[in-house]
């Protein structure tokens, strides 16, 4: 017995030295931490594709074209492009840019990066990318000719694809991150899953030398522990989500700046079109008119979201503001119910008109807005029972079409070619985003023609149409943008979050001195 | 003993199987697909198919199942999640939850037994009414509002130790700490128990006959004959906190094992889950089997194995 007192007691000492171990390193250069809210799936820039990767991807993995200041792609590695008839493209790379072993980006790598979405064991979600294409063809070292099967409008955001060596692109077997190699201002110096990823200067890269040696995106789940790592100095910069309600203490925090501006994030209320109840449009108009959107906004949301009515953020280039709009009337929503067959059996009574199963994530936030609106359709004889379920339980059942309403947000909305994925009859899931099983085919018509569309004048007329048919025939119920929130170190200087939360321009911003 | 060990070593495999079979059928019931939480809504019917195929899942259940024990017995178990050996996964988050729980244990000894012992020798004391209160407390806070409390106190109004994170021994304290509160309420309470039962044996009191120091009859003779009870709370908690310090690794983004189970579930990630549950059965029947060792080693009168 003793004896094995004797080990445990040397197994805990080891324990207690091996924890008081510094696992941190000597601070001779700036770094910066970063919290965020929970790890990528991958690094790999042909499989990330949660927001977490996406937003960081930049930083390491260019691609040939990013989002500009209204969303328009605008080139990036890319110097300048020629675009020789609606399926043929000739794109000119960016002269001496180079890898983070400094190898010159080539037309190659492009090649092969491309058509390793394709190989088999890489599972990459950007396939339909490689596939759209029919012929890609070195026509010199930085030059690279690109041939579409069909014409294919949003063609140039898809190529917002990070850029791998060629050796590395053409490798069969999956790669540590690591071993990952991009153009970018930084390089990945390590990934520990759930805990941290550090990022490291590329001191081959082309563009201005960034200020930070090493960027280091901390993993911190909890949104009150990130706040307090926040304030405490542990990490200094996070960005949305931020409780509502803790924004206003942070302004007053004079360690810190609050930066807020309108974003791209689109909640909505989605409707089973197929449902005998949902499907008749007055009961969509109704369920419009019967929520006060404003309330939810101004009381739970603490006016950090701006009310929507269409899925494209007003500072998008195909915005369509002239769209039916349905105000906060109970009486009119009582009304619609009415037209629609379903009387109020006992007027101010507990007997409902009909009852709906309101399905949303566990989210607190989400809990908290959908039992908001809950009380408000109860106030026009709209029983709805709300249940909240766990993230893989919740996509399941709305990608199988089982619910009646959801709530759900799309994030980082730039290519209104969503509205195809989202709407169009043949875009069911698995296979698209068509939830709701929604089907017009005057949208169908339009968002097709708009997909071949190359003049830009003539698709923003056509996604004016859509925006207004949708308005109209409500298979969503726009809520709100929400807005793009950093809280930072007030040192932090030159720092400005991308169009999607991208952390790109952490390669520009530098501490005060 | 050596027979003993083997004996009890052999019938971890029989449970270990019963929990893999009821790990493996209880997953498959849960609603979702693992391969469209991973390829999500933009991907092809191919792709989706050449993914179900290489992970088995286009498979009847029962050949999933005799893959599964094949992957499990070469060791060739995989993350679909993250793509790499769940041996490789978990392996850090393991220690560090091994870490954290040894911490916190070792917190909860410290603060539960001088308070169990001294309650029970000052009975009906004002020092007994305080530390049952000071259990009952233990029991009842729950880690999500002592964690940030803590944090407020010891991180953001005094600055002493870090918010969160893994580091040094100044990052264990505080998630150790919470995590060791609730079970010091828990183990005073036994603690005491146990110890008023003692106190009232004859042997004692022939001990105190023999001109015994009160504090010799207290720590050598009386919690010798106490520890028993306190053992198994000691060895059931410490399995409980291998696998259930979720909220407290969430709360100081501890990477553990308890925030990758939790992720596994939610991400459909078949074979993390079924091996983080096998590993945390695993912990649970070895910290038992040393618990029972420990019987014998505390109590004479114990013999758990047969003496030639």
């Amino acid at each position: 017995m003793r004896k094995v007192i004797r080990v445990f007691c040397i197994l805990f000492l080891l324990a207690i030295l091996w924890s008081c171990a510094d696992k941190s390193r000597a601070q001779n250069e700036p770094e910066i931490v970063v919290g965020i809210e929970a790890s990528p799936s991958s690094l790999d820039p042909r499989l990330a594709r949660d927001a977490y990767a996406v937003q960081i991807m930049p930083l390491v993995f260019p691609g040939l074209f990013r989002a500009g200041k209204n969303l328009e792609p605008e080139p990036d590695l890319v110097k300048n492009f020629k675009q020789i008839d609606d399926r043929t493209f000739i794109f000119e790379l960016r002269p001496q840019v180079r890898f983070a072993d400094g190898r010159e980006l080539s037309a190659e790598d492009v090649k092969a990066t491309i058509e390793s979405l394709s190989a088999a064991g890489i599972n990459s979600p950007y396939l339909e990318l490689f596939e759209r294409i029919s012929k890609l063809e070195i026509l010199g070292p930085t030059r690279l000719k690109m041939e579409l099967k069909e014409p294919y409008a949003p063609i140039l955001v898809e190529l917002n694809l990070g850029i791998l060596p060629a050796e590395t692109a053409r490798k069969k077997t999956s790669l540590a991150a690591e071993e990952l190699l991009g153009t970018g201002p930084y390089r990945i110096e390590s990934w520990v899953p759930g805990t941290e990823i550090i990022l490291e200067r590329n001191e081959s890269y082309s563009g201005p030398k960034p200020y930070f040696k090493r960027i280091k995106f901390r993993i911190i789940p909890e949104d009150i522990t990130r706040l307090l790592s926040l304030e405490k100095g542990e990490i200094h910069i996070i960005q949305s989500p931020i409780p509502a309600d803790e924004l206003a203490r942070l302004k007053l925090n004079p360690r810190l700046n609050v930066s807020e501006r309108p974003g791209i994030n689109y909640s909505y209320l989605g409707f089973n079109m197929q449902d005998p109840v949902l499907k008749n449009l007055k009961v969509r108009e109704a369920i419009a008119h019967a929520i006060n959107r404003e309330q939810i906004i101004n009381c739970l949301l603490k006016k950090t979201a701006v009310k929507a009515d269409s899925l494209l953020s007003p500072q998008h280039w195909a915005f369509e503001p002239e769209v039916s709009r349905y105000e906060h009337n109970p009486d009119a929503a009582q009304s619609l119910l009415d037209q629609a067959g379903f009387p109020d059996p006992d007027g101010d009574g507990p007997l409902t008109r009909f009852k709906l199963s309101y399905k949303t994530s566990q989210n607190q936030s989400r809990i908290w807005i959908a039992e908001a609106i809950a009380a408000q359709l109860r106030k026009v004889g709209i029983d709805v029972e709300v249940r909240s379920l766990e993230w893989g339980t919740l996509y399941s059942d709305i990608q199988a079409g089982n619910f009646q309403i959801f709530t759900m947000t799309w994030v980082g909305v730039v290519e209104p070619d969503i509205y195809y994925t989202i709407f169009d009859s043949e875009s069911l899931p698995p296979r698209g985003a068509n939830r709701g099983r929604y089907s017009n085919a005057e949208i169908d018509r339009l968002v097709r023609a708009a997909r071949i569309t190359q003049d830009r004048a003539q698709r923003k007329m056509i996604y004016s149409k859509v925006q207004k048919i949708l308005a109209r025939d409500i298979p969503y119920l726009s809520l709100w943008y929400s807005e793009d929130i950093a809280v930072s170190d007030k040192r932090l200087l030159g720092f400005e979050l991308g169009p999607g939360g991208e952390w790109t321009s952490l390669a520009t911003a530098r501490f005060q001195e | 003993m050596r027979q003993y060990l083997v004996r009890r070593v052999l019938w971890f495999f029989p449970v270990l199987f019963g929990v893999s079979l009821i790990v493996f059928f209880f997953i498959h019931l849960i609603p979702g697909d693992p391969v469209m939480v991973m390829l999500g809504e933009s991907a092809r019917p191919a792709q989706v198919q050449a993914l179900r195929h290489s992970l088995h899942l286009d498979q009847p259940l029962y050949l999933q199942l005799l893959l599964f024990f094949s992957d499990l017995l070469r060791g060739k178990m995989a993350s679909i999640f993250f793509q790499k050996p769940v041996l490789d996964v978990m392996a850090p988050r393991l220690i560090a939850t091994f870490e954290l729980a040894l911490f916190a244990m070792a917190i909860a000894i410290l603060i539960a037994l001088p308070i169990g012992i001294l309650s029970a020798f000052k009975k009906n004391s004002w020092i007994d009414f305080a530390s049952r209160v000071f259990s009952l407390l233990g029991v009842s806070i729950p880690n999500f509002w002592l964690g940030p409390l803590l944090i407020i106190l010891f991180s953001i109004i005094l600055g002493w130790l870090p918010v969160s994170g893994r580091g040094g021994l100044s990052h264990l304290i505080l998630p150790a700490l919470t995590l060791g509160m609730g079970m010091a309420g828990l183990l005073s309470r036994i603690s005491r128990a146990s110890m008023l039962e003692v106190l009232s044996a004859p042997y004692l009191r022939s001990g105190r006959a023999r001109g015994l120091s009160e504090a010799r009859i207290i720590l050598v003779h009386a919690l010798r004959n106490a520890l028993i009870p306190i053992l198994t709370v000691i060895g059931l908690q410490f399995g409980a906190l291998l696998s259930g310090a979720f909220i407290t690794e969430t709360i100081f983004a501890w990477p553990g094992i308890g925030r990758l189970l939790i992720n596994a579930i939610f991400t459909r990630d078949f074979p993390l889950v079924q091996a983080c549950v096998l590993m945390i059965a695993a912990s649970y029947l070895t910290v038992n089997l040393l618990v029972d060792l420990c019987y014998a080693g505390v109590d004479a009168r114990v013999r758990l194995w047969r003496e030639k």
